[in-house]
């Protein structure tokens, strides 16, 4: 191969590479293909909490020092709920829905993807707290009998908790590929469609 | 049989190594080889990516990212250009910085001191992706959403965030500036974090090459600036939690592994990534060489060292330093430091009095050893003795003989003292070729330019005056290169026959010419002193 005929080669797979370099920079693709559209549940809400409450012994207060020292103690996490999503009769999400954390103290985030054809859906989405243990309800008799700051406080959280049962009943119409959201509306206390 | 499959990678990346070398040599010259220069291409291409981010920056909205990109996109003079140079100098610094991983490991060059070096360039390259996946997301159509919301989904896997940040992508709220602010931040702050990292990459060699020759450079960055232009980069559609992206252009440098990752659970992908981070940077653990088969270190005979501190001038490796002399004499000595020495030799073809270098390979050590040779083959007038570098040169180090003519070979010709190549136009040889790499592919990172100033260029320690220079030639040529090193020979010997016969010495006796300083009468060098 004489220099002209290399240098020519040369150049050819030069330019050859920065094409290549540039089709492969930008290839077609799409993520996931296939006209399924997607129901999305996402949403972040404050579960109720569930506290077992009890009295500190004298000496157990003594052995606290002075500026935590109080005649009750509560110990809690947050509440359990059911998850539960039918799409045209059919169960397709039905679990535990727990308080994020590693002891379950902080709000249930709520987040699952359900692939479904495009078209006309009958979709129920239930979100219900499961039952409470007796523990609990001695626990939630006796702070209606207290009035102090915690109380209160606890009482406000109680209010600001989602509500025991969420419930969305709707049907849907929903294009190829198209995200239907559900999530939840804290100010309207209630499960609703975005967008 | 871990042992064989590992023997068997590294010959099969040798060969594919050494033919591209060899292509791109004929195509190229091995000056203007990209294959070479790799590693500081990379580092240029940075730097171009730099120059267009800042450019870049200008223009860019964390309050509307999509919209201030389509601005940059639609200014038809320049944005759109120096967005596509920016995009296309990203995509070839992973092409670069990938191919100098392959030819490094390939090369060997990887385990001991070099390991340093290994494990931060794999951090480096981890860096350059992460900043290109910040970059994609910053544009925030849907390729950057793709992206945004697969990160989210292995970094929520972990227990870092209070709350999953993968929540922000669902469509819940409005994506705020904060956290365009934010990805903004992280892709300004790692090329920081690389040009750390770059400077502990090369902190262990001696004059780092951190730019390639300026034609090519420009060449490239001319390249792709064209690409750019004739190749404009388009937006994709803007994200939307609301739709399964149609449509998000894959830029495979950067995006490779999502065709791979997508749908399958997070956890799997998390073990499959560790497990391949983790072999990656055992490199230098599970490809080492048992310690039998590792080369010893350099070491200094003290009383040969005349503290010319040229050993520790050349060293590639910065592993030799002149000390204070602690037996009376005046003035310093070398010191090898052992943790830095990769037992290139080049200290040993260096050192004029021959009193350095790994046992069994200092100068002294090559005149015995060449001595023998000449009894053995006893080369004529009409022989070239061929000293070729075993490891590279074409593979002719490996042969006992090329063309009639006999092979001397060598571990790297830096090491090669230029005693031995007058030992052997004195003891009769018509000719000495040394067959070296090129000079950017040289193993041990200068051998071949040291050797070419001390036969040349009188650097120390010199090809002696009284040796005929027609008789001397170096060539260069890459593992894959074997036919030009022939083509050279045969040159080389038509030119030799045409010169007057020059009848060999009886006694050649060279190291008379550089006994110990103080200890003349010793027959052999004391065990040098090794830190």
């Amino acid at each position: 191969m004489n220099r002209a005929v290399r240098r020519l080669v040369g150049a050819a797979v030069a330019v050859v590479s920065v094409a290549a370099l540039g089709a492969l920079s930008q290839l077609p693709y799409t993520p996931e293909p296939g006209p399924e559209a997607l129901l999305r549940l996402s949403w972040r809400a404050r579960g109720e909490r569930v506290e077992t409450c009890r009295e500190l012994s004298e000496e157990e207060q003594r052995n606290l020092p002075q500026h935590m020292r109080r005649e009750r103690i509560c110990e809690g996490t947050t509440a359990e709920y059911r998850l539960r999503v039918k799409v045209d009769g059919e169960r397709r999400v039905d679990g535990p829905v727990q308080g994020s954390g590693e002891v379950q103290v902080r709000p249930l985030y709520v987040y699952r993807e359900i692939a479904v054809p495009p078209g006309e859906h009958r979709l129920e989405v239930t979100l219900e707290r499961l039952a409470q243990t007796r523990t609990e309800a001695g626990a939630e008799e006796k702070e209606e009998e207290e009035d102090d700051r915690e109380d209160r406080d606890r009482r406000r959280a109680r209010e600001a908790a989602v509500p025991r049962r969420l419930t969305l009943e709707r049907v849907v119409r929903l294009g190829p590929r198209q995200v239907l959201l559900v999530t939840y509306d804290s100010e309207r206390r209630e499960l609703v469609l975005r967008p | 049989m871990i042992s064989l499959t590992l023997q068997a990678l590294d010959t099969a990346a040798r060969r594919v190594l050494a033919w591209l070398d060899a292509a791109m040599n004929r195509l190229y010259g091995w000056r203007g080889n990209p294959m070479y220069q790799s590693g500081a291409l990379t580092v240029a291409l940075l730097l171009l990516l730099i120059a267009t981010g800042v450019y870049l920056l200008f223009f860019y909205r964390v309050g509307s990212p999509y919209e201030s990109v389509g601005r940059i996109t639609d200014q038809v003079w320049l944005g759109r250009w120096i967005r596509g140079l920016h995009r296309y100098a990203g995509d070839a610094a992973v092409v670069t910085a990938a191919l100098h991983a392959f030819r490094v490991y390939a090369q060997g060059r990887r385990w001991g001191p070099r390991t340093l070096a290994w494990v931060s360039g794999a951090v480096l390259f981890g860096l350059i992706l992460v900043c290109g996946w910040t970059g994609y997301v910053m544009v925030w159509d849907t390729f950057g959403q793709v992206l945004a919301v697969e990160g989210a989904r292995f970094i929520d896997l972990l227990p870092l965030f209070s709350e999953p940040i993968g929540r922000a992508f669902t469509g819940e709220r409005a994506l705020g500036g904060a956290f365009f602010f934010l990805n903004l931040f992280l892709h300004i702050a790692l090329p920081i974090g690389l040009g750390m990292v770059l400077w502990l990459h090369v902190s262990r060699v001696a004059r780092p090459v951190l730019l390639p020759p300026r034609r090519l450079m420009w060449t490239v960055f001319a390249l792709l600036t064209s690409a750019a232009v004739l190749l404009p980069v388009r937006i994709a559609p803007e994200a939307t939690p609301f739709a399964r992206p149609e449509r998000a252009p894959l830029d495979v440098f950067y995006a490779f592994w999502l065709p791979l990752t997508e749908g399958r659970p997070a956890w799997a992908i998390w073990l499959i990534g560790a497990a391949l981070v983790l072999v990656v940077l055992l490199v230098p653990v599970w490809s080492r060489p048992a310690a039998v088969r590792r080369p010893p270190k350099s070491m200094v005979d003290e009383r040969l060292c005349t503290g010319c501190r040229q050993c520790a001038l050349d060293c590639p490796y910065e592993a030799i330093e002149m000390l204070p002399r602690t037996d009376g004499r005046a003035d310093v000595v070398a010191h090898v430091t052992p943790d830095r020495c990769v037992s290139c030799g080049i200290c040993a073809g260096s050192c004029a009095p021959m009193g350095v270098g790994p046992p069994g390979r200092t100068g002294r050590d090559q005149i015995e050893r060449v001595r023998a040779f000449v009894a053995e083959r006893r080369p004529g007038m009409g022989d070239v003795v061929v000293v070729a570098c075993t490891r590279g040169a074409g593979g002719i180090g490996q042969s006992d003989a090329v063309d009639g003519n006999p092979v001397y070979p060598v571990q790297c010709a830096g090491n090669l003292h230029t005693s031995v190549i007058e030992y052997l136009v004195r003891a009769g040889a018509g000719g000495v070729l040394v067959a070296a790499c090129p000079l950017r592919d040289c193993w041990n990172r200068e051998g071949a330019r040291w050797l070419e100033e001390r036969v040349y260029h009188d650097r120390e320690a010199d090809l002696k005056e009284r040796v005929d220079r027609r008789r001397v030639r170096i060539a260069h040529g890459g593992l894959g290169e074997r036919a030009q090193l022939h083509a050279e020979l045969r040159r080389f010997q038509t030119e030799i026959r045409a010169l007057a016969v020059a009848p060999g010495e009886d006694e050649i006796d060279l190291l008379l010419l550089c006994e110990p300083a103080d200890d003349a009468d010793s027959e052999k060098p004391a065990p040098g002193r090794e830190a």
